[in-house]
């Protein structure tokens, strides 16, 4: 199998081969929702940090009799429908946080109505910049230290934070090296394929997907994805788990050279910088990232982080893409456009996604007018 | 119903294209004067509260003072206790003609506000983008109650290009995030002076705090009358007055001495054994917001079926029973001890203290409600757009029924947008439940 090829099968399914191995091995696993959880303390434990998708839910009905449809983005409740389905059956431990207003109550329905051996919250601060917000998280990060510890019998010691942070930031590094072919004319890989790569990489353990990534680097530098294109596209905002915006962008002739977004860039850009403390060096590191939506003082950053994105990947136009009735990608978009001219380059008006039920036709025909715009510049 | 008792619900025109490049403080103003300069002398001081909100907003833009907008869950003693007087930006997007907001809400859409947001923010942004706010020199928001909001801040924030403070919001009740949000407090009077330009004086910020402590003391008063049957508060009315006293000027001495005014009355109502118009045969909670477009809904209820509304989770019920204003009586409070108290305050506000939070916040609220102001059923309008509070609905409902054999109806509505769901639509859902409960509730009594 190529590094591509077992890369896919990772991303394609929730209980993938790297979870199924694990678990044979008897090895615990921790599932958290959101970037904001470092997977450094799970890890440190020695657990298998595994971000939550809702990858492949075979319906929403049984979590809509909590999570209302009316307004609860599909994400959220494809997640706990696939709790109810028993898909998450593997997870030892779940890590929860207030990452929005919809995620937070999905967490609280999967404890109180599926239940997990292991529950723990983090009230992440909304804000990077202060003081108390950094108090308030390094002291939230220590309770969930505290508390695997105490329910795995597993000492997270200072020592192993270190090799995790090392390990984690060898993760980071090996991503933005391949993300940095997308600065090449012909880039190597399609977007939409570092998009899998990204999926995979958050449900394999990081020994194995370090490995993966190093052999992937060396299949593929050499080779060009696609030497005709139409349009060098980023796409800001939340795609998520899912593929198919991408998919669809690529199969119409543009090719995704950048992004800003959770299941992308913002996962891995900025490594856990050790200053003293290994705990107190994590807090500041990941409240500092480059900041999703949910933090409430960020804005400038991200409007930056795209402009310095729109300059190195030499990109063209930029898709607006949230999923429906998510409102801080929503508020974020507004924002954008009127950033427009700042960013120098077309941003579409926002795209809405209906997750796991993509309206294919729809979004072709919106991302189809959008090259246009882009071509006829 | 007897042909007399007709209830006539609000006619709005929304088919007529309105100019939003008004003065619209001004033109609220204006027609809030008219309306209730029409109602019957002797009620008119129920409605003071919206003259009042109004008129400060036009003394703030005379007097060229600093505008320092807030949200509802930043109380306004904070500005007032700084010496100026708060602008209420959300408040006019709640008060103006319903048509306007529905115009104002739709305008917001064009300029890629997402459709989802709280239809309040969304009029209120609207407003914005049409120019009918004053531009802020401060911005205080808090995260709670929900993203709604403060992503709303972030909107404006950019907009008007001001920096803003915002007040992070912690998901627990601890201690410790009491003091998390009192610190953030501190740090936001040192924004305040620095963005209006003067320090704090300790005087004004103790009388700001003592009046909305006062304020509140009222309102628990009021609060403990309704649970004498019959309920001696007329809710159509009052309900909406309370939100705009308590949420756009608690700290000033206006809604002290109207709070004074409303308990005189209810307590002369409760001594004379006075009920609403109607004989009060079921006791209504409405567990989250209500529909603020038409009281005449209220009044159909106690009309048809005796059903008076006496819990409002979004208006009267504000701070109780967590939020107690004991405090010393010589009131030589520090700023830090000033702090404390509004930290407390602003995470019992409501809607905040029941969705900012885990939902068992929420569920344990709606059960004290309901046991303590013997209600026989409960009422979730369930507000499309608010994320948070709806997906408690389904919970809170199984919990009441439960725990105190209380039923509850859920229906989508958009609290203040009767295009979604009419007053007409909304008695519809209403109708079957009320007479369930009155049938349960007849043959309970044999
Ligand atoms: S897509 Fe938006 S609403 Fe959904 S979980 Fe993510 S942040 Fe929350
Ligand atoms: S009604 Fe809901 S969405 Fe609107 S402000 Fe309140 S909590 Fe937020």
């Amino acid at each position: 199998m190529t590094a591509l090829e077992e890369i896919f099968e990772l991303s394609s399914s929730n209980r993938n081969s790297a979870v199924k191995a694990w678990k044979e091995n008897g090895g615990k696993m921790v599932g958290y929702w959101c970037s904001y959880i470092p997977c450094e303390l799970i890890h440190a434990a020695g657990l298998f940090p595994y971000k939550v998708k809702g990858l492949n839910a075979n319906g929403t009905s049984r979590a809509e009799v909590y999570l209302t449809p009316v307004c609860t983005c599909k994400w959220s409740r494809s997640i706990v429908q696939l709790a109810y389905d028993a898909e998450y059956g593997f997870l030892d431990g779940l890590v929860g946080m207030n990452q929005c207003d919809h995620s937070r109550r999905a967490h609280e329905f999967w404890v109180r109505k599926i239940g997990v051996p292991f529950d723990h919250f983090v009230a992440v601060p909304h804000k990077m910049e202060t003081e108390a917000a950094l108090e308030w998280y390094t002291k939230g990060l220590l309770d969930l230290k505290n508390h695997l510890e105490d329910h795995f019998h597993a000492p997270i010691t200072s020592d192993a934070l270190i090799r995790s942070i090392d390990l984690f930031n060898e993760n980071r590094l090996l991503l933005k090296e391949l993300q940095a072919c997308m600065k090449d004319k012909d880039p190597c890989i399609r977007g939409s394929d570092l998009h899998k790569v990204i999926i995979a990489g958050v449900s394999t353990p990081p020994e194995r997907y370090n490995n993966l990534l190093k052999r992937l680097l060396k299949e593929i530098k050499e080779r060009k994805s696609t030497t005709d294109y139409r349009a060098r596209i980023m796409i800001c905002g939340w795609c998520g788990d899912d593929t198919t915006l991408r998919t669809i962008l690529e199969d119409l002739g543009a090719l995704v050279v950048a992004d800003n977004s959770c299941f992308g860039t913002r996962d891995y850009w900025d490594l856990v910088e050790v200053e003293g403390d290994p705990l107190d060096s994590i807090a500041r590191s990941y409240l500092n990232r480059t900041p999703c939506p949910r933090m409430m003082d960020g804005f400038a950053r991200r409007l930056a982080f795209t402009k310095e994105m729109v300059e190195q990947f030499a990109v063209d136009g930029i898709i607006l893409s949230r999923i429906q009735f998510c409102d801080l990608h929503g508020i974020d978009e507004f924002n954008f456009k009127l950033r427009e001219n700042f960013l120098g380059v077309p941003v579409s008006s926002p795209l809405i996604q209906e997750y796991g039920s993509q309206d294919i036709g729809r979004l072709k025909t919106r991302c189809e007018a959008f090259i246009e715009q882009i071509e006829k510049r | 119903m007897p042909e007399k008792d007709k209830i006539r619900f609000r006619e709005f025109d929304f088919s007529t294209k309105l100019d939003l490049n008004i003065d619209i403080l001004h033109h609220t103003e204006r027609i809030v004067k008219g309306l209730i300069s029409q109602r019957d002398p002797s009620i008119q001081w129920v409605f003071q509260p919206y003259v009042d909100a109004l008129e400060e907003m036009s003394e703030a833009i005379r007097e060229e003072q600093p505008i320092v907008y807030h949200n509802f869950t930043v109380l306004p003693e904070l500005i007032y206790g700084m010496g100026i007087i708060p602008y209420h930006h959300e408040m006019l997007a709640f008060i103006c003609p319903t048509e306007y907001f529905a115009a104002y809400k739709d305008l917001s859409f064009t300029h890629n506000t997402p459709e989802h947001l709280c239809s309040l923010l969304s009029g209120t942004l609207g407003i914005a983008l049409s120019d009918g706010l004053s531009k802020p020199d401060a911005m205080i928001y808090a995260s709670h109650p929900c993203d709604s909001g403060v992503a709303t801040c972030q909107a404006l924030a950019e907009y008007y290009g001001v920096e803003p403070f915002i007040i992070d919001s912690p998901y627990d009740d601890s201690r410790e995030a009491h003091d998390y949000v009192t610190r953030q407090i501190k740090e936001c009077v040192t924004y305040l002076e620095d963005k209006i330009g003067k320090k704090v004086d300790m005087n004004v910020m103790r009388e700001a705090v003592r009046r909305s402590d006062r304020a509140h003391e009222l309102l628990y008063y009021i609060n403990e009358m309704k649970k004498k049957t019959p309920c001696p508060i007329p809710s159509s009315i009052i309900l909406r007055s309370v939100s705009v006293a308590m949420w756009g000027m608690v700290g000033s001495q206006e809604t002290v001495a109207w709070l004074e005014r409303f308990l005189e009355d209810a307590k002369e109502r409760a001594e004379r054994g006075m009920g609403g118009r109607y004989e009060e045969k079921l006791r209504i909670a409405w567990i989250y917001t209500f529909p603020t477009f038409d009281p005449a809904i209220f009044e159909w209820m106690e009309a048809r079926f005796g059903a008076t509304s006496v819990i409002f989770q979004g208006a009267e019920h504000m701070y109780w029973p967590t939020y107690k204003p004991l405090r010393r009586p010589c009131y030589d409070y520090s700023l830090d001890e000033l702090c404390a108290i509004m930290a407390d305050k602003s995470l019992n506000t409501p809607m905040a203290r029941q969705a900012r939070g885990h939902f068992d916040y929420f569920i344990k609220d709606v059960v004290h409600w309901c046991r303590e102001w013997k209600i026989d059923a409960a009422i979730f309008s369930g507000h499309i757009q608010c994320k948070s509070n709806w997906s408690s609905a389904q919970l809170a409902k199984e919990v009441l029924m439960d725990e105190l054999g209380i039923p509850t109806l859920i229906y989508e509505t958009d609290i203040f947008d009767p295009r979604v769901t009419s007053a007409e639509k909304t008695v519809a859902y209403m109708e079957p439940f009320l007479e369930m409960v009155a049938e349960k509730k007849l043959f309970e009594a044999f």
